[in-house]
């Protein structure tokens, strides 16, 4: 693992922003951020091991344990909770049998809500893998995942 | 259409006449691009519509070096999604505006933040700086000249306070996305204490405009003191929701819901200005011009240019929960009134939508909503408490109705 977390870091050497960009490829590499990753890119960048994970968990997108297969973003913002998220939310709490939040027994989803994703015009909106489904229903919404391989 | 354009590559834009205002622009002297940004009366399109040429200005007449240039793709506020249409079909603009702007405050070296969920389209802006890299347009020795200048992307990992500059600048620098303190402002004490300019990506996309057109020219598009195209995100129940372009002053309110195919159902009321740090407003305002001095002159901002429209189904006090959940979990926590201040709003709300608010829990609410507007460190701390008021203030009979 320290090798590849060494060749990440080497990829940003020449960037004036590397903390970021290092923590993104890392977490894309292994799925999410772990310590001993921490530990190298804090040795890497002459900073402490805590610093590097005070200023990575303060954004709430980096994870730092491992999750499911798919991740699973549900906006329930404004927009998207007048146009109905909350059935969507609770329709899939009942249909998978988890909480927000949680990853479900097979580890295949883990399921988040989040502020806002920005494609207002679509609301309801979810983001399975980076990928925005919009104008959602329940029905739609359960479709879409049990889809998902 | 000066913003809404199709231009997704290169020969498109080109064929449009796309890099024309940057040739013309290496031929002025800096102080003069500055002058027509000035005389244009563009002010920022990220929500705080500051004059742009002034903030330039500022910026250029620092001593220190080197300087930056930040464009603002962070998007957060619930309800906004015109920079993210801008970008999916008008990139080059941004970016031919981030480049004549850095060539005006003699920066080098700039940096485009981009929030995470738009992770696709950051993608997609990293393969055109490199094609403009390729092009000559970007790097260094811009079309021949002696300018020369590069863009660093950088993604941001999800947090609403990073689309606040100096919090941004925190955040590129690869820190917590906490504000700073202010002043210094950022033209003074940016990115690595650095003399900095910030743009919203929509602002950049409006240099281009001004230095094809001349700054005389742009000023006279729309009304005066309140000039220059600007998108609306409309959203909500209309019945064509999406992003829509006029210029400030041409349209009211009632005007661009129209455009948007108009209401669906009855309608109710809006929030202008972000579907957060927004107001709630009935229908008194359908006619308000949008401008930033109409909406001055009313008490209210028109923030990011979004308008939510609501329907009969909706129910303020959900509206105004769901509003009080998203402050308590962005408020960066650094400074006490907005980090207790965001939790006891929620809490007391919450209590209300239970059917259980009482006469003393408005009362505590509008003094916790003083409080935060006097001691909060950010805007963040001093709009959390927007949508509750104005809501108060136009629809006072329904909010009260329920407590007893
Ligand atoms: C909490 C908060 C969030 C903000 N988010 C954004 C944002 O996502 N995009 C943006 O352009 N400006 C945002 N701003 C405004 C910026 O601080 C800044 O005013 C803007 O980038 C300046 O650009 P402009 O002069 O071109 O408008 C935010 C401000 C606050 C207080
Ligand atoms: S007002 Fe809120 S968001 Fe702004 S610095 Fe204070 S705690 Fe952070
Ligand atoms: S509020 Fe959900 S995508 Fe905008």
């Amino acid at each position: 693992m320290e090798e590849k977390v060494r060749k990440i870091i080497y990829k940003h050497r020449n960037d004036d922003s590397k903390l970021l960009a290092i923590l993104h490829d890392v977490q894309n590499e292994f799925g999410y951020i772990p310590e001993d990753a921490i530990k190298t890119i804090a040795k890497e960048l002459g900073m402490k091991k805590g610093e590097v994970y005070d200023a990575a968990s303060f954004y709430s997108f980096f994870k730092f344990k491992p999750e499911g297969k798919h991740e699973v973003m549900i906006c329930d913002c404004i927009v998207c909770y007048i146009k109905g998220s909350e059935r969507i939310i609770e329709r899939i709490e009942k249909e998978f049998g988890v909480k927000m939040g949680e990853t479900t027994k097979d580890g295949k989803f883990t399921f988040k809500i989040v502020e806002g994703l920005g494609h207002c015009e679509h609301s309801p909106v979810m983001m399975v893998d980076g990928k925005i489904y919009g104008d959602l229903t329940p029905d739609k919404a359960v479709e879409i995942l049990r889809g998902c391989e | 259409m000066l913003l809404l354009k199709d231009a997704r590559n290169v020969e498109d834009y080109l064929a449009q006449g796309g890099f024309k205002a940057l040739r013309k622009a290496l031929e002025f002297e800096q102080d003069e691009i500055i002058k027509e940004v000035e005389t244009s009366g563009l002010w920022g399109r990220g929500g705080a519509a500051f004059p742009t040429g002034l903030k330039m200005k500022f910026v250029r007449k620092e001593r220190k070096t080197p300087k930056y240039i930040v464009a603002n793709a962070d998007e957060g506020e619930p309800g906004t999604f015109k920079d993210r249409v801008l970008m999916e079909r008008n990139p080059y603009q941004i970016l031919e505006g981030m480049i004549i702007s850095a060539y005006a405050i003699g920066a080098k070296k700039g940096f485009f933040y981009i929030r995470y969920e738009y992770r696709d389209i950051a993608k997609d802006i990293e393969r055109k700086i490199e094609e403009l890299r390729r092009l000559g347009i970007l790097g260094p020795n811009i079309y021949g000249s002696k300018f020369s200048f590069d863009i660093e992307l950088v993604l941001g990992a999800g947090a609403y306070v990073c689309g606040e500059e100096t919090a941004l600048m925190e955040s590129i620098e690869g820190k917590r996305g906490f504000p700073r303190i202010k002043p210094p402002y950022p033209a003074q004490y940016g990115l690595w204490g650095k003399p900095t300019l910030i743009n919203n990506v929509e602002t950049l996309a409006n240099i281009p405009v001004v230095m094809r057109m001349g700054g005389a020219n742009y000023s006279r598009l729309g009304k005066k003191g309140c000039s220059g195209p600007k998108l609306f995100s409309v959203s909500g129940f209309v019945k064509e929701p999406g992003v829509y372009e006029a210029n400030l002053g041409e349209k009211t309110i009632g005007e661009i819901i129209e455009l948007a195919g108009g209401v669906e159902g009855k309608f109710k009321g809006i929030m202008l200005g972000g579907g957060a740090a927004g107001f709630i407003l009935n229908e008194e305002y359908l006619d308000m011009p949008l401008c930033f001095k109409d909406a001055k002159e009313r008490g209210l901002f028109l923030g990011t240019g979004d308008i939510i429209v609501f329907n009969e189904s909706v129910e303020l006090w959900d509206i105004l929960l769901n509003i009080a959940k998203f402050f308590e979990h962005e408020s960066c926590g650094q400074c006490f009134p907005c980090r207790y201040g965001t939790k006891r709003m929620r809490e007391i709300i919450e209590k209300i939508v239970c059917g259980e608010g009482r006469k003393e829990d408005i009362e505590k609410l509008n003094a916790t909503a003083r409080a935060m507007k006097i001691a909060s460190l950010c805007p963040l701390g001093t709009s959390a408490m927007l949508a509750y008021e104005s809501a108060m203030n136009n629809f006072r009979e329904e909010l009260m109705g329920v407590i007893q």
